[in-house]
């Protein structure tokens, strides 16, 4: 097992704004067409502007992790690099915010990417800086490097053994925020959590990376821990739940999200013990993002109500013995 | 002993306040030292830990370019525009240190220069770690100050 099935994904973002400008109510249309204009020059990217989005097209970006709920509701502009790893928000709470996403662990290859990005973006606007405070941004939150360095990890033992409000409240006492999947607020789903960087002043972005990578990668050896003590604790019984919720995905005709990410978290446990096999785990992963209420309306083509993409759902989940199918004994 | 705050149930332990730099002990009953730690945690939100430190005058406290009040500032920990930073300074400065633990930035700058803010703060902790003939950590001092001024190490 390699952490990449643990540490789902790595995320940096910088927050930048515009020197001498409001942080609130200035029209950012002009802003996006610069930013556009100025990244053009350094790849393909594309674009969007919320206002020219249908909601479901909107709520897919936000279940792809490319852009916050914050941009729908202000009304911002995203511009997403073609690969989908980079994507520029014009208009959330801070003026720019400039942010890469890449799968498992690779916080630093990330911050890589983003120097490009920002140095561009540097090149084009006069971002509001202070000497002693860095950065300015909208939020004292966020202040000095305007740098919040995160990774989505799959926790599923540490959950199920009880001792994951332990390891949160050892992540927080080492200056780091624990989060549900989708951001500040949100509910842990599927038993994904976001750990993230809460200082962002005196302090530099490489210790940031280094510092959240090390935390992750502590968490990782807490969780691979917690699954040797979960199977001993009952491997009849954990067996028993990895093999039903198998067989429940794979035979069902209406699954919530809810029931489904909770399955699904169980047969990627079942992978891990080596009871189930998957030979694709991409497919596995997509097929996660696309159960997403959005990304299952757009794949079906039109609005469906909540029966009717608990449907749609079910029938996506026919797929799945094609990549993952029972280990004998 | 009877409790200073109930002045009813015996006092079995006390707690000490700080007023006006003067210590005082208070000597409370179970209870009431149960109420005043929920008290004290529940004054631990967003609002109570940074409205606390900005003092009364908040209300009428505004920036001169935004008009935004020191009171929004303390209560939702968002400023209004960039002058909000120096425009308020003094009033804005003890916020950031106790959200952010620190006072002053280190990371990278726009413009790739060396940071001046901090090389000043090093210096000056350099000519005290000297003075208290501290030389490891002044050598460290040293070093750090030269790749700020050299940009590279």
């Amino acid at each position: 097992m390699n952490t990449q099935n643990i540490i789902l994904s790595s995320r940096v973002r910088l927050a930048r704004n515009l020197a001498d400008t409001p942080f609130r109510g200035v029209n950012t249309a002009p802003i996006a067409a610069k930013a556009m204009g100025a990244l053009r020059t350094i790849g393909g990217y594309t674009m969007y502007p919320m206002t020219a989005l249908d909601p479901l097209e909107q709520m897919r970006y936000v279940e792809r992790h490319l852009i916050s709920k914050e941009l729908i509701d202000s009304a911002g502009s995203a511009i997403i690099r073609d690969d989908d790893k980079v994507c520029v928000m014009i208009g959330e709470e801070d003026h720019i915010r400039e942010q890469c996403i890449m799968s498992g662990l690779q916080l630093k290859d990330a911050y890589d990417e983003l120097k490009e990005v920002d140095k561009t973006l540097r090149g084009t606007f006069k971002f509001a800086f202070d000497d002693v405070y860095g950065y300015l941004t909208a939020c004292l939150t966020n202040v000095g490097t305007g740098m919040r360095a995160s990774v989505m990890m799959f926790l599923p033992a540490l959950s199920l053994t009880g001792s994951l409000n332990r390891c949160i409240s050892g992540v927080t006492r080492l200056n780091m925020a624990v989060r549900g999947v989708y951001g500040e607020g949100s509910k842990a789903e599927g038993y994904v959590y976001q750990i993230s960087n809460q200082k962002t002043l005196g302090i530099t972005e490489s210790e940031i990376v280094s510092s959240v990578e090390n935390v992750a990668t502590r968490i990782v050896e807490a969780e691979l821990r917690a699954r040797e003590a979960l199977i001993q604790a009952d491997p009849a019984g954990l067996k028993d739940r990895i093999l039903r919720s198998y067989g429940t995905l794979c035979n069902c005709n209406l699954i919530s999200k809810s029931e489904f990410m909770d399955l699904i978290a169980f047969v990627k446990l079942g992978i891990y013990y080596n009871m189930l096999e998957c030979t694709d785990w991409n497919a596995l992963e997509s097929l996660v993002t696309r159960i997403q209420p959005a990304s299952l309306c757009l794949d079906c083509g039109r609005r469906l109500d909540g029966s009717e993409r608990d449907l749609a759902r079910a029938s996506m989940c026919d797929e799945i013995h094609t990549f993952i199918t029972r280990k004998g004994g | 002993m009877l409790c200073q705050k109930c002045k009813k149930r015996e006092a079995t332990g006390y707690m000490e306040k700080t007023v006006g730099g003067v210590k005082t002990r208070v000597y409370v009953c179970p209870e009431c030292f149960k109420q005043a730690q929920l008290e004290m945690f529940s004054s631990l939100d967003d609002f109570g830990l940074f409205s606390g430190l900005a003092g009364s005058q908040n209300t009428r406290v505004k920036c001169p370019k935004c008009g935004t009040t020191l009171r929004e500032i303390t209560e939702s920990c968002f400023v209004g525009c960039p002058y909000c930073y120096t425009e308020l300074a003094e009033h804005i400065k003890p916020i950031i240190r106790n959200v952010q633990s620190a006072a002053m930035h280190i990371g990278s700058r726009p413009d790739d220069a060396p940071n001046n803010a901090e090389i000043a703060d090093l210096e000056e902790r350099l000519s005290r770690a000297v003075a208290s003939e501290n030389y490891e950590q002044a050598y460290k001092l040293k070093e750090r100050i030269r790749q700020l001024k050299g940009g590279k190490q």
